[in-house]
């Protein structure tokens, strides 16, 4: 599913977008820093704020986001369906580690914040046609 | 009527136009412009059409539309409304949309990104214009202010 030529998308130097859906069919998109890779059929995104995004994955656990390899540019969509919250661990600590040093470098560091590593698995990553 | 404070970043931001197909799919596609149309009640944004075929297909079916627009300083908004239409741009609306692609061309490069990498996805002009009767907006800069609904 995920191969070694999305990974560059993956460092979290380019934003991504990411879109859900209410249950009512009402949609939500947001950026997000960055998409993680977990392994090849799973990716991680920080939870940052009690948000729309959240309350729709609560609703509908399926979601799209796409990534960009910021030296190609490169686009790929990925659909995503929520699988579990992690709150410790490595994962929740490497992308806490990581989101610190993007707030510091923007400024954000009392407003970024991350409240879980949210897993997602992959059901299928599609090359955007630039 | 959609508040003036959300204009600069209309005009000169870059967004995420999201959709929903019937079956509470999510799907999005990248705006390269906008412009707040003459009664200030709708905002006709425009992308490629080759990378917003599902995006296009869920507007027709579902039609409920919802743009994330923000600018390097991280100011943001949320527009959330109703598709209206789909149509070719004018050349003044691509002109508009150029301006600001070449601007943000510039600044991506600046930040060292390749700059034939990003004219492959900025260099390329839109050819379509999707219009959104916009309902709610609310603010998405980061921050205490985030989700906050601003009144139209």
């Amino acid at each position: 599913m995920i191969e070694e030529q999305h990974l560059p998308a993956m460092q979290g130097m380019f934003p991504s977008t990411f879109s859900t859906c209410s249950k009512d069919g009402e949609p939500n998109t947001t950026v997000i820093s960055q998409v993680w890779y977990v392994d090849e059929e799973h990716v991680a995104l920080s939870f940052q704020f009690f948000s729309k995004t959240r309350k729709n994955i609560a609703e509908n656990p399926f979601g799209y986001v796409t990534i960009t390899n910021p030296m190609t540019m490169d686009m790929y969509g990925l659909d995503i369906e929520f699988v579990r919250s992690e709150t410790d661990g490595d994962l929740f600590d490497d992308m806490d580690m990581k989101l610190q040093a993007i707030a510091s470098m923007s400024g954000m560091e009392d407003v970024f914040e991350l409240k879980a590593a949210d897993i997602y698995k992959v059901h299928k990553v599609s090359e955007l046609p630039l | 009527m959609i508040p003036d404070i959300t204009f600069e970043v209309i005009n000169k931001g870059f967004g995420h136009l999201g959709t929903a197909s019937n079956d509470k799919m999510p799907a999005h596609t990248d705006t390269l412009g906008a412009v707040v149309n003459d009664r200030k009640d709708s905002i006709t944004f425009f992308v490629r059409k080759s990378l917003s075929e599902q995006v296009l297909s869920n507007l027709q079916d579902n039609g409920k539309a919802t743009v994330f627009i923000g600018v390097v300083s991280h100011e943001a908004y949320q527009f959330k409304g109703q598709f209206i239409e789909a149509r070719n741009l004018t050349s003044e609306e691509l002109e508009m949309s150029e301006k600001n692609r070449t601007n943000f061309i510039e600044v991506m490069s600046e930040m060292g990104l390749p700059k034939p990498a990003v004219e492959r996805l900025f260099g390329v002009e839109p050819d379509t214009g999707i219009t959104i009767k916009i309902n709610e907006v609310f603010v998405q800069t980061p921050g205490p202010e985030a989700g906050k609904r601003i009144d139209t």
